[in-house]
């Protein structure tokens, strides 16, 4: 059930950014909401189902930016596994650490794609945009603790959810029948 | 009974090789696309699955900005008029369509006067999606290859040059705008006739490899050369904005201002093959 919602919510954000937040005034930036979610994965899921979306939302990022295949996968899978390690170390669900971490990734994911990019053809690079990575960075700052409030409910939403099914199921059949 | 049968499936060591097995695999699988340009099946059937959504919000987008602008330009004249303010508020939605719809019409023409004006068959297409990205310039379009998009096919406006089709799938293709930094066009200057290569900046051209003996000035038009044989010649490319002072080197330092606003692309034109399919 997680797993499907947050997937839905991939793909909306994935449509949103390259849609309606393009169409915003360009002092609104353009917020990766797509990155918030995934450094949320990185806390709240287990490694596997969390893996298989940092994958799947890597490859629709691909698809609809860039001009290398690979580099998003590759930046978010890094950036999964970063969050993850780090989460066995320190209590990253509490909301004042948020901040800090989302900004310190999304530096560090743009940072790889540039570097990449930069490698794979040197003679094609683009400058460094200090100002306008710092003010996606600053947006990001704003929205990630609502972003991450919404998420966590979200997420227990669809616990209960998963709850109340499993509670049916387990009445099928004879449920007061001895068990052998 | 059951309990042991249970307990024989989920063997510790089978289950160890089988996710380091699947491990392998996603780890193989995902370190070979890097730096490749081709679309794979995986890549093909996420740009199916999310075109679709891109599709909707681009058309929700547009009808919302359109309503938006065609507003800002009603606010001033309901102030001359009270009396009318009422009426008109009732009719801007209304209004804001109508005018929509002829500006798209407008629009479409002037794609079709294109069309004619070009030898190779045609093929207008809608933006649904645009580049998040800080570091790339790319666009996302509602024509595939079943409608005869290949990759390689030149895209274009009425204003100009606009890309190249570098990914396709079944039903959308993806756009390398000519202000990517992996873009690269062969133009000349209308005027002096210099040869030389437009490369993107991120934001506008610059132009290359123009020698410096050539007479280059301020608001010379660059058109395509037609040499590398992508662009047919004689599109226009942009205007010069910048001649570099510098006297050192044998080339021109040039920047070029783009002849299409890429904030404002909604339609888009591919010139397809002689022989594509949509012919």
């Amino acid at each position: 059930m997680r797993f499907f919602i947050f997937l839905l919510l991939g793909v909306l954000f994935l449509a949103l950014q390259t849609t309606v937040l393009p169409a915003l005034p360009s002092w609104m930036g353009a917020p990766d909401l797509l990155f918030l979610l995934i450094v949320f994965l990185a806390i709240h899921l287990k490694a596997w189902p969390g893996v298989l979306l940092v994958v799947l939302f890597g490859i629709g990022s691909e698809v609809v930016s860039g001009y290398f295949l690979g580099l998003y996968t590759v930046a978010y899978l890094l950036v999964f596994f970063i969050v993850k390690g780090l989460a066995v170390h320190f209590d990253l669900t509490a909301l004042n650490h948020q901040p800090p971490l989302v900004v310190l990734s999304y530096l560090f994911a743009n940072a790889f794609i540039y570097l990449a990019s930069f490698m794979l053809a040197d003679e094609n690079a683009v400058p460094w945009a200090w100002g306008a990575i710092l003010q996606r960075v600053l947006i990001l700052t704003i929205l990630v603790v609502p972003f991450s409030r919404l998420f966590l409910a979200l997420m227990v939403w669809c616990d209960r959810r998963h709850r109340t099914y499993s509670l049916f199921s387990r009445k099928r059949g004879n449920y007061y029948k001895a068990r052998v | 009974m059951a309990y042991e049968r249970r307990k024989k499936k989920s063997n510790p060591v089978k289950r160890f090789f089988l996710v380091a097995t699947l491990a392998a695999l996603a780890v193989t699988a995902v370190v070979t696309t890097v730096g490749r340009k081709e679309f794979g099946l995986s890549h093909r059937l996420v740009f199916e699955a999310l075109g679709p959504a891109q599709s909707v919000f681009a058309r929700a987008t547009e009808a919302v900005t359109g309503l938006w602008r065609h507003y800002l330009d009603l606010v001033g004249v309901s102030e001359e008029n009270d009396r009318l303010r009422q009426e008109i508020k009732r009719y801007i939605a209304i209004n804001a369509e109508y005018r929509e719809a002829v500006a798209t019409n407008v629009r479409l023409n002037q794609l079709l006067d294109l069309a004619h004006s070009l030898e190779q068959p045609v093929l207008t297409a809608h933006v649904i999606g645009r580049d998040p990205a800080l570091w790339f310039k790319t666009i996302t379009i509602d024509k595939g290859i079943s409608a005869g998009v290949e990759k390689g096919m030149p895209v274009v406006t009425v204003e100009g040059v606009v890309g190249q089709v570098i990914n396709v799938s079944p039903r959308f293709a993806k756009v390398l705008l000519a202000t990517d930094p992996n873009s690269a066009v062969d133009a000349i200057l209308q005027t002096s006739r210099a040869l030389g290569i437009i490369k993107g900046n991120g934001q506008g051209y610059r132009m290359d490899y123009v020698l410096r003996e050539k007479e280059v000035a301020k608001d010379d038009l660059v058109v395509t050369s037609g040499m590398g044989g992508v662009f047919p010649k004689g599109l226009l490319v942009g205007r010069i904005s910048e001649v570099g002072k510098d006297k050192r080197g044998m080339f021109h330092t040039i920047t070029v201002q783009p002849a299409v606003d890429f904030r404002e692309l909604e339609y888009v034109t591919i010139i397809l093959k002689a022989n594509s399919l949509a012919e």
